[in-house]
């Protein structure tokens, strides 16, 4: 059986035929939609509209606003996100008390519904009465609105605080893994060679957790590319005049109007920002075969 | 190894064994939105069992309180061939592709196989597709335990207000209620402001404005619906500004923290009906009044009109009526909820019953209030989301902030890219 060149091939044709039936053909389908103009998303008759939806797209100021609110978003990510998870990670590496109750704190974020995180957050920033304003107001801080409309670039960052918060403790984790497959002589030779501990921090340990920051920078890139669930509970409308929507929130808005053609482009072009995205991060930190 | 596999092979299809359903014949699929807040809910649901218990079927429902995701979602299921055997939706734009396509059955159609099919309703409220419960009617609904002094109560006198009266009424409703904490005289959220701008631009533009739309090219600061709605930014430092319509909601008919908030016949059903202490509404103390008259000097008509209509009704899908038992189910399904009685349940909670035979025993001060407001206006109009391409309201809504705000650059980006997508 295993000389036989058939079988392998048999035993992957389920999944290649579940992923070209509910990946590949609708992703097909969807590109063809692009190229039509629909009066509404039962249209049996759309007209021929070529790229224009893509053009029109473009010209969209809710489109533009969205694809900078969310690369802001990424370059957040990838500042904060994964940068305090590697912090945490390499601080829980070094303690032997308590490490299990840290790595079981910092997790517990991604295990609540992105749902809930919405609404207690939202409940957390309400002007009257909510917990971060009542914070505040111990120290003195009164009138601190936190999603204030007026100021857009004041509640983009508290919009996107939650999504950054929520998955730290995911990349903790990959990251706390990574450390964990570093030998402990290296370390040991490097105190014997009276390495200080922040030496061996950026001599030794994040050059050799090179290939997980690749892993992990991809996956926050791709996944805040297509975040949907935590801004769309907290602003669906992307307040204000559209101008806090995201790439997956004002996609989602597009879904539901009537030319299903224009959110068919906003999907095709959702995936292509993603795949550039992921190749820059891959050119960026090419793999190591050494490490 | 081997039995492993097998073993596990054994659970893995009890399991998909577990969640298949058993396929019953006798089981009807139905979506309305009297689900969720809506305060139709109870009176739907007692009937729906009043029906499982006289014809022995099963109705699997799945009905949630309206919104444009809801409008978007049941659309969606009649494309992906999801769609129930009997929908309560809405008529008009919003149903455009289900009835334009054929995906629902036509009342000449159905009334040929069963002529006396819904024939209590009263034929001038009759759809072409469906069968409607209750008309509604729009109006600002008030709360008079806020109007305190007497200039205040001599606008409660009168049948309806202008602009100009309706901003002073809200100046006066801030002096009046100071020691009211965190009080608004409007209800409003920018989340669900459909109501506002509906009637701001018929107030300004007259019942013919949505058959007469512009060109999105023509749109400017000076034109006529930027003008319109650009009116709401002298409301807004009345307006409570709340983050969701739930609490926007709460702040009018539960929490008395505003005086004033504007909607449907079917918000009725949220007031209290038992008297209430304070500033919170009951039936009452709430009075409804027309949406106020723009003058003329304001680009307005000087005139009162209302949003009124027969726009949601009972459909049967194609799909249903194909399979002969299901037809017969879904007929008797609709004829149950539109039934003299059943209709008599839903006007209890708000709205102008479909069928004239209907006689509510005792009617509030409120249901009254409401079935009076079309004597105090001089045009009634079916809603622009009604009659506008289905999905594409919500783009007008998107650029609430920019209208309350005075952000006319904005307020003109947001009337192009809806005129837009009416094309």
């Amino acid at each position: 059986m295993y000389k036989s060149k058939v079988i392998p091939y048999l035993f992957i044709l389920p999944m290649f035929l579940f992923l070209g039936l509910f990946l590949i053909y609708p992703f097909t389908v969807n590109i063809y939609n692009s190229l039509f103009k629909f009066q509404h998303s039962l249209d049996p008759n759309p007209v021929f509209y070529g790229l224009k939806n893509y053009v029109e797209l473009f010209k969209d100021p809710t489109f533009k606003a969205s694809f900078v609110n969310t690369i802001s978003l990424v370059l957040l990510v990838i500042v904060f996100q994964t940068g305090i998870a590697l912090i945490l990670s390499l601080l829980v590496h070094r303690i032997k008390v308590f490490q299990t109750f840290y790595k079981v704190s910092f997790f517990m974020p991604i295990i609540i519904s992105a749902t809930a995180l919405g609404l207690m957050f939202n409940m957390f920033y309400r002007k009257d009465g909510g917990m971060f304003v009542q914070l505040l107001e111990l120290v003195n801080i009164e009138g601190f609105v936190f999603l204030d409309y007026e100021k857009t670039s004041k509640a983009f960052i508290f919009l996107s605080l939650p999504v950054i918060w929520q998955y730290i403790g995911f990349y903790f984790v990959i990251f706390l893994t990574g450390l964990s497959t570093i030998s402990d002589e290296l370390l040991e030779a490097a105190d014997i060679d009276g390495a200080s501990s922040l030496t061996k921090v950026f001599r030794i340990q994040i050059p050799l957790l090179r290939n997980i920051t690749r892993i992990v920078l991809v996956l926050a890139i791709t996944g805040s590319l297509k975040v949907f669930d935590l801004p769309y509970i907290m602003n669906p409308t992307g307040r204000p005049n559209g101008t806090l929507h995201f790439l997956g929130t004002y996609m989602y808005q597009k879904s539901n109007a009537a030319n299903i053609g224009s959110a068919a482009a906003f999907a095709v072009m959702l995936v292509v920002i993603g795949f550039l995205m992921s190749s820059i991060s891959n050119l960026v930190f090419r793999p190591n075969q050494d490490l | 190894m081997k039995r492993i596999f097998v073993l596990m092979l054994v659970l893995v299809s009890g399991l998909l064994m577990v969640g298949c359903e058993e396929s019953n014949g006798t089981t009807l699929r139905t979506v309305s939105m009297f689900g969720g807040t809506d305060p139709n809910t109870d009176a739907y649901q007692a009937l729906i069992k009043e029906f499982e218990n006289e014809s022995g079927w099963t109705v699997d429902d799945s009905s949630n309180s309206s919104n444009e995701d809801w409008k978007a979602s049941v659309i969606a299921d009649f494309k992906s061939g999801n769609e129930p055997d009997v929908l309560q939706f809405f008529t008009g734009a919003t149903a455009d592709p289900i009835v334009s396509t054929g995906k629902v059955v036509s009342i000449a159609d159905i009334r040929k196989e069963y002529p006396d099919y819904a024939k209590n309703i009263s034929p001038a409220t009759m759809g072409t597709h469906s069968v409607p419960t209750t008309g509604f009617v729009e109006g600002l609904y008030v709360n008079t335990t806020f109007f305190t002094t007497s200039e205040l109560q001599a606008y409660l006198a009168k049948d309806n207000w202008t602009w100009d009266e309706f901003l002073d009424i809200n100046q006066k409703l801030i002096a009046a209620n100071a020691e009211v904490d965190g009080f608004n005289p409007i209800a409003f959220s920018a989340t669900e402001p459909h109501y506002w701008i509906e009637h701001i631009l018929l107030g300004s533009l007259g019942t013919d404005f949505a058959k007469n739309m512009p060109k999105a090219a023509d749109i400017t600061a000076n034109h006529a619906w930027t003008k319109a709605l650009l009116l709401l930014n002298q409301l807004d430092p009345y307006m409570s500004q709340e983050e969701t319509a739930d609490a926007m909601k709460s702040n009018f008919h539960a929490t008395g923290k505003s005086a004033m908030y504007l909607d449907g016949s079917w918000y009725a059903g949220n007031i209290a009906k038992e008297d209430q202490a304070g500033h919170l509404a009951d039936v009452d103390n709430v009075k409804v009044f027309p949406f106020p008259s723009i003058p003329e000097s304001l680009g307005g008509t000087g005139e009162h009109y209302l949003q009124a209509g027969f726009t949601t009704g009972f459909y049967i899908s194609k799909k249903a009526w194909d399979n002969e038992e299901k037809r017969e189910m879904a007929i008797k399904f609709i004829e149950t909820m539109t039934s003299t009685a059943a209709l008599t349940e839903f006007a209890k909670v708000g709205g102008v019953p479909a069928d004239n035979n209907v006689v509510i025993a005792t009617q509030t001060n409120l249901q009254k209030q409401l079935n009076a407001l079309p004597a105090k206006v001089d045009g009634t109009v079916m809603p622009l989301s009604d009659l506008s391409k289905a999905g594409t309201f919500a783009k007008l809504v998107e650029y609430a902030d920019s209208f309350v705000k005075g952000n006319s650059e904005a307020a003109v980006t947001g009337i192009k890219a809806y005129l837009n997508e009416q094309v």
